[in-house]
């Protein structure tokens, strides 16, 4: 059987809820304007896609890569990243409260949510704003750089 | 003249049938377990997905659009 794909694909201005994504693969996808609430997404890949102007409430984002993606705009409610990959994306004007970064490395973003909170995770060129909770301890220090 | 004018119409009309791919069977997303159905390049408007065994499917393609998706599990199983 397939891994749930979505590729190249229009997903936008939609409603899910208590949803479960597993392993599943969205590249090359248009998912904005949607809201997510509710939802579980482990072991899943995110790959160029847009997630701007979209609706995150109680999400846990679990061993998920997430590259070349935007979440612009978007709002992020009680939002768990754990031990997810992120590289390469946006978080520009992205509204944050209640956001974790758990042994989750990132490199290339800038956040402006100040309720977000990032515990041992490595951070490679990110930039955080005044309130940020680092915990990494390696906020733009030389030793996140690869 | 008219025949190739009614010819044309008509495949054309097919097209935009075939187009409309929701419209089709072989875009129904619930299907019997282990019967996942082809949906590839289907167009999905307006459509309420709760509580669907969506395990498996393939949306490469496809466009989603106003639906809701409530209580569905899009795992891999």
């Amino acid at each position: 059987m397939e891994r749930v794909s979505i590729v190249n694909s229009q997903f936008k201005n939609n409603d899910i809820a208590f949803a479960v994504y597993h392993d599943a693969k969205i590249e090359a996808s248009d998912l904005s304007n949607s809201k997510f609430s509710n939802v579980k997404i482990d072991k899943s890949i995110f790959v160029n896609s847009n997630l701007s102007n979209t609706i995150f409430k109680n999400i846990m984002f679990l061993k998920v890569k997430i590259y070349q993606s935007s979440f612009k705009n978007a709002s992020l409610y009680n939002v768990e990243f754990n031990k997810a990959d992120i590289k390469n994306v946006e978080f520009n004007n992205t509204s944050m409260k209640r956001v974790s970064f758990i042994n989750s490395p990132l490199c290339n973003e800038n956040f402006s949510g100040k309720e977000v909170t990032f515990n041992n995770s490595t951070l490679c060129h990110v930039t955080t704003p005044i309130g940020a909770i680092d915990n990494s301890g390696c906020k733009q220090d030389k030793r996140c750089l690869k | 003249m008219d025949k190739k004018i009614c010819l044309t119409l008509f495949t054309l009309g097919a097209w935009l049938l075939s187009a409309n791919s929701f419209a089709t069977e072989s875009c129904q997303v619930n299907a019997a377990k282990n019967k996942a159905p082809n949906t590839k390049n289907c167009q999905y408007l307006h459509q309420d997905f709760s509580n669907s065994y969506l395990h498996d499917r393939n949306f490469d393609g496809a466009t989603i659009m106003n639906s809701t998706f409530d209580r569905v599990d899009l795992s891999h199983s």
